[in-house]
């Protein structure tokens, strides 16, 4: 998932401080319910999540795409300058350009 | 790099570009993260680069048509429901030969998958290699102890995640806090893997050199 102009989606409204304050640096996130996770990695403008739920990951999506503008890339394809095939015995991790 | 080329600070090689063997480095570096057979050159011509020479450069392209020929390789990460946490250690004591550091190597396994591997000289001098392999297994328990925190919020719990040690001196020297006269100078900080041990969350085991992945690393 990619957030469009993801520096013009904020209202800022606090006094801007050139160090961020604590707890602002989890990039990772993650959420249980039941026995399914939900693991959302946010890089900048680029947010890569996956679920052992499918029902989780289009909920996220949509949840997502509803408060920001921000469009839906698909399966993880490239990650920063990490590329990355889906076979089905597993994931084949490459940086082959 | 040929296994009997060494790499050493020169002052008779014409300099090279810093800015651009530095560049060389970065990019190697962040290619490390799905080639960590590579990790050992990238790492060691790394050293270099407060004053890179031409004998420096040369050994870097090499690394680079040892690229060029094996773009194909990467990491595959199987689908597995093997969740069990295994950590490799091995050291080179005293490949540094202008200030006579060891270099530690340390690599991790979530059951069959690799997920993390590391290469770093040392900070002290060792006087052997029991002491050298005993401090590289104190880097690789930090980083399985991380690894098993991030693991337990996955309700996935582990106790005697196994590190394997080809050095059957230095098991001895983390299952017994015993201080003889070769070994009570070590340092406090490496003697937290004891602990761990007692506590039955680690455990230290011998393995062969054949199979001890870390291998590659040092």
């Amino acid at each position: 998932m990619d957030v469009n102009s993801a520096f013009l989606n904020r209202v800022i409204s606090e006094e801007v401080f050139v160090k961020q304050p604590p707890g602002f640096d989890t990039t990772l996130f993650r959420r249980t319910l039941e026995k399914d996770i939900l693991v959302v990695q946010i890089y900048v403008n680029d947010i890569i999540f996956g679920s052992t739920n499918a029902s989780l990951c289009k909920e996220f999506s949509k949840l997502m795409q509803n408060e920001f503008e921000m469009s839906m890339m698909g399966e993880l394809k490239f990650f920063l300058g990490i590329k990355i095939n889906h076979f089905k015995v597993g994931v084949y991790v490459h940086q082959t350009k | 790099m040929h296994p009997t080329c060494t790499l050493s600070k020169e002052d008779t090689g014409s300099k090279v570009d810093q800015k651009l063997y530095r560049g060389i480095i970065g990019s190697l570096l962040y290619l490390t993260a799905s080639r960590p057979d590579i990790l050992f050159n990238v790492c060691l011509c790394a050293r270099f680069q407060s004053d890179p020479r031409e004998s420096h450069l040369t050994v870097v392209k090499r690394i680079f048509r040892f690229l060029k020929g094996t773009t194909n390789l990467g990491l595959l990460y199987r689908k597995s429901l093997d969740y069990k946490l295994v950590g490799f250690c091995d050291a080179d004591y005293a490949c540094d030969k202008i200030e006579r550091k060891s270099t530690s190597g340390n690599c991790q396994f979530l059951g069959k998958n690799l997920i993390s591997w590391a290469r770093k000289r040392q900070a002290t001098i060792d006087i052997s290699t029991t002491e050298v392999e005993y401090i590289s297994a104190a880097s690789c328990c930090t980083q399985l102890l991380w690894m098993n925190h991030q693991l337990e919020d996955y309700q996935i719990n582990a106790n005697n995640i196994p590190i394997y040690c080809d050095n059957a001196a230095a098991i001895c020297l983390s299952k017994n806090p015993i201080l003889h006269s070769r070994a009570k100078h070590i340092e406090i900080k490496h003697h937290f893997i004891r602990d761990y041990f007692k506590k039955g969350i680690l455990d230290i085991q011998f393995i062969d050199t054949e199979h001890q992945w870390a291998d590659i690393f040092t």
